[in-house]
């Protein structure tokens, strides 16, 4: 089994704590680095779609009022 | 690109940059062991349990701005210049994520705890998942505290009056992480290292160079990182409000002609 893999199982066993007490730096980091990946592109393209619709609301108003 | 939309992607860009700085090198560094060698690799977790506190400090901090800029744009001899609707939006999206960072901070405690505090547990393998200490028990009533926040708000209907009383429920809440992040662990011993004598993060004497090396971008790494996440949930909600506000006005116009 791969660490990361044994990783998931420990998580999956509800034992995190013995990853941190352990050196599985490498499968610790693996998990980090994935979860870092999804959240900072979740935040980018959440960040294009807002100002795309932000724009157009711009617009929108705009027409309103003309 | 204008001077602000510059700025504001300077913010992400080393906010995003900081936290897998903080991630890479705060796993992979040769660090000298906290705490006699005890806590052994566990000692990483500093990087992430700290900064999550400090992160929900300044969260809060921005809430209570909000609220406060809000109670004094419903001063009746003001022209508010922004709605004090959307000034309430903010104050709430920037509780949300400092709660959001308040779990993330008790999860990381928790976890660290099972192993640090595993040898005051009568030789166990593990400690509890929770021991009541002090300092963990401060954390538990911060948290509770904002989600009565939310509580509240969820009980009004009018959208005035619940930002009203929202705003002043705030800043309470507001002073009372005071006492409970910055007074009480400082009168009470405890497991918690800083139990009885404080945060001993900005302590040059207590915390290496090599720790402070990724502690302190860390810390700012996470906050700004907070601070986008905020930003991000009140430009969802605001724009979302200004959607229902066009509709219905369109609603309006169009039962009014007819």
């Amino acid at each position: 089994m791969n660490q990361t893999a044994y990783f998931l199982y420990l998580l999956l066993q509800q034992q995190p704590a013995w990853l941190l007490r352990s050196d599985k730096i490498y499968s610790v980091l693996s998990i980090l680095l994935i979860i870092f990946g999804l959240l900072i592109s979740y935040l980018m393209f959440t960040n294009k779609r807002i100002s795309e619709l932000e724009q157009k609301l711009h617009e929108l108003e705009d027409l309103d009022e003309g | 690109m204008d001077r602000r939309q510059l700025l504001s992607l300077g913010y992400k860009t080393l906010g995003a940059l900081l936290v897998l700085y903080a991630l890479v090198w705060g796993l992979l560094s040769p660090l000298p062991q906290l705490n006699e060698g005890i806590l052994g690799q566990s000692s990483r977790n500093i990087f992430y349990h700290v900064p999550m506190w400090f992160a929900t400090i300044v969260l809060m901090g921005i809430s209570l701005y909000h609220s406060i800029r809000l109670l004094r744009l419903l001063d009746p001899d003001l022209t508010p210049s922004v709605s004090p609707l959307a000034v309430d939006i903010q104050a709430r999206e920037a509780a949300k994520i400092g709660v959001i960072f308040n779990i993330l901070g008790l999860g990381t405690g928790m976890v660290w705890s099972r192993v640090a505090w595993a040898p005051q547990s009568g030789g166990a393998e593990f400690s509890s998942w929770w021991v009541w200490d002090p300092i963990q028990v401060c954390a538990l009533i911060a948290l509770l505290i904002y989600l009565a926040y939310f509580l509240l708000r969820s009980s009004f209907a009018e959208p005035s009056q619940r930002a009203r009383v929202a705003a002043v429920y705030n800043i309470f809440a507001f002073a009372a992480l005071i006492p409970l992040f910055f007074i009480i662990p400082r009168m009470y011993e405890g497991l918690h290292p800083t139990a009885g004598k404080g945060s001993f993060v900005f302590d040059k004497s207590q915390i290496s160079n090599e720790f402070r090396a990724v502690l302190y971008p860390g810390m700012l790494g996470f906050i700004l990182l907070g601070i986008w996440m905020f930003e991000l949930r009140s430009r969802i909600e605001l724009a979302a409000r200004r959607m229902q506000e066009r509709q219905s006005l369109h609603e309006f116009n169009r039962s009014a002609a007819s």
